[in-house]
């Protein structure tokens, strides 16, 4: 099996990814955003998003081309919820040092990987048959994978040292 | 052939610049993004230390400027009793000594006369000197009736018009906020004595909405926020500094102002009161 057959065997396992990365960092953005106008917001986008991630995994193309359509809304859509979750904090003036809590590195490696694979992924479909494209594909979405994985590493590994900001405390009341 | 190749190639590298191009500007993006957001919450989390810090020496010096001022009281009290009640009780010890049954029976009833009319005076004395720290009226009749003592007084004297009317005072308030609203009224006029030179006081109360207002107008020289802003960064106005201090403990907003007339000054004493704090 060469390089690209194996690429090719694996559109069908990118999709079930994006898929499941989908459900996943919603999830997270669901509870780490504490605004119920953009809670709502993620939740209506949410449904016809998953919707449509599962009518294109089934489609016919699932197993021989790069899901760039899919990918291209996902990453633009975790990028706009980073934003809204760094708009929030900016906003928290009771909130310490935002870098000394994990989630706030999840969200760094977040926006730091959809923003820089957002290019690669619309491309992909297309190109995917080019060599060349190929590798500068594999170039930068590896190098922010680790990147991301790293930041991720780094996360979980830290100690949560900030103090409850007024929303977590408002939330538990 | 080779032209459709080339094209092949160059629409590659084309691809491959907007690729890079557009990975470094999205990355770009994001990592400015995160930089802003760090730097920002830094500045901001600066800015409320200070203010924290300016809030910390407000309240030192508003301390300092208690404490001196309970330090004064005592030494005013101290004084009162050494110079004035101590030598009354010195003479009224002299007129009953032990010579006094030696005496003839008209010396001994003039010498306990005399004992009877010092510690009279000093029974008067001691009063005075009680009423100063805890005016009577206000402990039995209320804030209204201890202006209006007050404002009498300061009327007899004959060189300033003083008045004052309470148009909401149905309910009394907390003993410890009538006293403590009583003392600022206190010091507000004594600061207006002192310096102002004016002709008239003239104090309104009003109750609206959970708050007690108590409102002051002079014609004579009077101070603004900005005044007071400058003196309490100073070592100078104690009187003021303690009018603070006890719109502090009481949770209220005291505002300095020149009238919307431009004639009188005006001082605004706000008092956040809640139903049950009152008293029937």
């Amino acid at each position: 099996m060469t390089n690209r057959q194996a690429r090719e065997y694996n559109f069908l396992i990118y999709r079930i990814t994006t898929l499941f990365e989908f459900s996943f960092f919603s999830f997270l953005f669901l509870k780490i955003i504490h605004s119920k106008f953009v809670k709502t917001g993620i939740k209506v986008v949410c449904i016809p998003m998953m919707l449509y991630l599962i009518y294109d995994l089934f489609s016919l193309t699932s197993n021989n081309s790069f899901d760039s359509i899919p990918s291209g809304i996902v990453s633009l859509l975790f990028f706009i919820y980073c934003i809204f979750y760094f708009y929030e904090r900016i906003n928290d003036t009771t909130s310490p040092f935002l870098y000394n809590s994990p989630v706030f590195w999840v969200v760094v490696a977040l926006i730091i990987y959809f923003a820089g694979t957002f290019f690669p992924f619309i491309y992909a479909q297309s190109h995917m048959k080019d060599d060349q494209f190929v590798s500068d594909y594999d170039l930068i979405h590896d190098t922010l994978y680790i990147i991301k994985n790293i930041i991720f590493g780094f996360a979980m590994l830290m100690k949560d040292q900030s103090v409850k900001s007024s929303y977590s405390v408002n939330r538990k009341k | 052939m080779i032209i459709l190749q080339i094209s092949d190639q160059s629409s590659l590298m084309n691809i491959s610049g907007v690729l890079f191009f557009g990975t470094m500007g999205m990355l770009a993006l994001a990592i400015g993004l995160v930089l802003f957001i760090i730097f920002h919450q830094r500045r901001v989390i600066r800015y409320q230390l200070k203010l924290k810090e300016m809030e910390e020496e407000q309240q030192k010096i508003l301390l300092n400027a208690s404490i001196r001022w309970q330090e004064e009281e005592r030494q005013r009290i101290a004084a009162d009793l050494h110079d004035d009640a101590g030598p009354l009780l010195a003479t009224a010890r002299l007129y009953l000594n032990e010579n006094l049954v030696k005496q003839d029976i008209s010396t001994q009833l003039q010498a306990i006369f005399n004992a009877k009319q010092i510690i009279d005076d000093t029974i008067q004395l001691i009063r005075n000197i009680s009423h100063s720290l805890m005016p009577p009226t206000l402990k039995n009749f209320g804030l209204e009736s201890a202006v209006n003592d007050l404002f009498q007084k300061i009327s007899g004297s004959g060189t300033i018009n003083a008045s004052c009317r309470f148009h909401d005072y149905r309910q009394r308030l907390r003993p410890e906020q009538e006293l403590l609203i009583f003392r600022v009224i206190q010091e507000l006029v004594n600061n207006i004595l002192k310096h102002s030179n004016a002709s008239f006081i003239h104090v309104t109360q009003n109750y609206n909405e959970d708050k007690f207002f108590i409102r002051l107008h002079h014609d004579g020289r009077g101070i603004t926020q900005e005044d007071v802003e400058r003196l309490n960064k100073s070592a100078v106005g104690l009187g003021l500094k303690n009018i603070q201090s006890r719109a502090k403990v009481l949770h209220a907003k005291i505002n300095f102002e020149k009238d919307v007339s431009q004639t009188y000054f005006k001082v605004t004493l706000e008092v956040p009161v809640e139903e049950y704090e009152m008293i029937s």
